[in-house]
């Protein structure tokens, strides 16, 4: 097979890379140019009423939900990878979970960071000891000290299986601080986009850009993912 | 130039940069994987 038509064979292959490209560009063309700014209520003391306010910062929610939900999404399958590890002692799977911790950990930086940048405009400080933003510290730190854990170890065996329990362990406290908490204690954070019957109170054109948000940052977490274990596997020989 | 677009320009910039960085990452491996026996 020569190498144009080998390249060819590739585009074809990997087309849902190309739609997660566009999809991208057309997510961020569309929070921006398309939709319209949402309104909320403000009051007005010089009519002591009410007014509807445009709030622009709601554009921040469509890349900040996404980011948190990935987060949860990467916890979850280091979990499951890290069972796998305690049950047939996979050197793979203690990849595979090494992996999705850090790039859970990053995208629960990049969601701190951007939550931050909303708190700065919409409560004026960039860091207020709300319960949301202490969950997310806390969170930060516990997959932050599985890393400390894992470099510790020499051993390659006994690193695998202690890192396993600890991330299973770890897993653990993602409902709690992430669910649990910030229901629990009163916080100026918004409420979840899920209300108490599970629907999604939100206009239907952001809606649909909020999603399509969900999904493409979604399938960048799977691509990345299995782009790290890839480099590792191919840089090792194994 | 307005704010929206000053961060839609900076946004689209570094989707795009990520991307292909992404891309070439993808195909670098992809090399390595078949010179492997």
């Amino acid at each position: 097979m020569s190498s144009a038509q080998r390249d060819g064979n590739w585009f074809f292959r990997h087309w849902w890379k190309w739609l997660l490209f566009l999809g991208m560009i057309l997510v961020l063309a569309a929070t921006f140019l398309w939709l319209p700014v949402v309104q909320r209520p403000a009051w007005d003391a010089a009519t002591n009423s009410w007014k509807p306010e445009p709030w622009p910062l709601f554009r921040i929610m469509i890349f900040h939900v996404p980011m948190s939900w990935v987060a949860t999404i990467a916890f979850l399958v280091a979990t499951i990878h890290s069972i796998q590890v305690l049950r047939t002692g996979s050197r793979l799977a203690d990849l595979k979970a090494a992996t999705a911790s850090e790039l859970g950990l990053l995208f629960g930086i990049m969601a701190t960071v951007t939550g931050s940048i909303w708190a700065r405009y919409e409560w004026g400080s960039f860091w207020n000891w709300d319960p949301r933003e202490t969950s997310i510290l806390i969170l930060i730190l516990i997959y932050g000290a599985y890393f400390a854990l894992r470099s510790a170890i020499p051993t390659e065996t006994t690193r695998a299986r202690l890192s396993a329990v600890y991330a299973i362990l770890a897993f653990l406290m993602v409902p709690f601080l992430v669910f649990i908490v910030p229901r629990m204690v009163e916080s100026l954070h918004p409420a979840p986009i899920l209300d108490r019957r599970g629907k999604m109170q939100m206009d239907k054109e952001l809606l649909v850009v909020f999603l399509s948000s969900l999904t493409l940052f979604t399938i960048l977490f799977g691509w990345l993912w299995h782009l790290k274990v890839s480099i590792v596997r191919a840089r090792d020989r194994w | 130039m307005s704010a929206e677009l000053k961060v839609l320009s900076v946004l689209l910039v570094v989707w795009v940069g990520l991307f292909f960085y992404l891309l070439h990452l993808d195909r670098e491996i992809r090399k390595i994987k078949d010179r492997q026996p």
